[in-house]
């Protein structure tokens, strides 16, 4: 039987960057990426943390790359769109509940 | 009328080989062929594909003896979506931050405590848990709706997805009552729900009954 020594590198780096999908009703799918390097600036791994925006909710606290997607993707009529589609979803749970 | 082109001083063909001049590639155009009854083939390597090539499709008939694959399967870290009901292909891992509020919009949310969510998506499936703890839910007019899933749950109209709950604290609810989560279609948060099974009905969790020290593991998946 043969045992592997698991063993983890140390980041001494990392970078930041955002990315994501818009899906067609205006959530913004955001996708943080971090890379990690070692002391030699060798990338040693990868880290996605995500989240989703939707058209109505409060993005500002977003980076401002986010900021900028979402100003234009929540666009008014979405906006309405999606409360429409909460509240009818709202009511459809109260008349079957 | 077939032909064989012999170019170079050190190109040559014998009897198991055909090799090139020292240094380029033996190239068969496109077009033509290098056929084989594949009883020869014993040995191929990443170094006798020249970049850029492509592998032809395998024949799954003949897959009679695959060799064990001891590295990784690699996707791009952007998916390439396939409407193919065979065809794998995603696959991502990560973390996801669970808020709590009382509803889906902008509004007052509950101050966190130390929660951290996972997440792996494999094609359409999206496998999720976290670990939801609250230190004050005051503002709140209801203490229901878990924000910030990774990603958007699927419009299809059957979409709806349960999510299970086990091991919570912090929560002033009476025997007999349970709570469980819910995914929407089409949504991006999940309702937790207070399922009364002598009543039985169900009812969105309140301020009353999920105190500011609540608590709550949820694991479950929904489709994407």
């Amino acid at each position: 039987m043969a045992f592997k020594k698991v063993t983890t590198s140390v980041p001494t780096s990392e970078e930041v960057s955002y990315d994501g999908e818009i899906l067609e009703n205006g959530i913004v799918q955001v996708r943080k990426c971090t890379i990690k390097k070692d002391v030699d600036g060798n990338i040693i791994g990868k880290a996605y943390h995500r989240h989703c925006i939707e058209p109505g909710q409060d993005y500002s606290n977003e980076s401002q790359e986010v900021k900028d997607i979402c100003a234009v993707e929540h666009t008014p009529k979405k906006i309405s769109d999606r409360a429409a589609f909460m509240l009818a979803q709202e009511l459809a749970r109260k008349e079957t509940s | 009328m077939p032909q064989l082109d012999f170019d170079g001083a050190n190109s040559k063909i014998s009897a198991d080989k055909i090799q090139g001049q020292s240094g380029t590639t033996v190239t068969i155009p496109t077009g033509h062929n290098l056929a084989g009854d594949g009883s020869g083939l014993t040995s191929l390597s990443a170094a006798n594909i020249t970049s850029g090539g492509t592998l032809p499709a395998l024949n799954g008939s003949a897959l009679t003896n695959l060799p064990a694959h001891s590295g990784n399967v690699a996707f791009p870290a952007t998916q390439v979506a396939s409407a193919d009901a065979n065809t794998l292909d995603d696959y991502e891992e990560g973390t996801w931050t669970p808020r709590f509020a009382s509803t889906w919009g902008s509004g007052p949310e509950a101050t966190m405590g130390p929660t951290t969510g996972y997440y792996v998506k494999i094609g359409r499936l999206v496998i999720i848990n976290a670990f939801v703890i609250t230190t004050s839910v005051s503002g709140l007019a209801a203490a229901s709706y878990i924000k910030d899933l990774p990603f958007a749950c699927s419009s299809d109209t059957t979409a709806n997805n349960v999510i299970s709950t086990t091991q919570g604290g912090g929560l002033a609810i009476t025997p007999g009552t349970y709570i469980s989560g819910m995914i929407d279609r089409n949504t991006t948060h999940l309702r937790l729900q207070l399922w009364d099974s002598a009543v039985g009905t169900s009812h969105l969790v309140t301020t009353t009954e999920w105190t500011d020290d609540g608590s709550l593991y949820i694991s479950g998946h929904y489709f994407v």
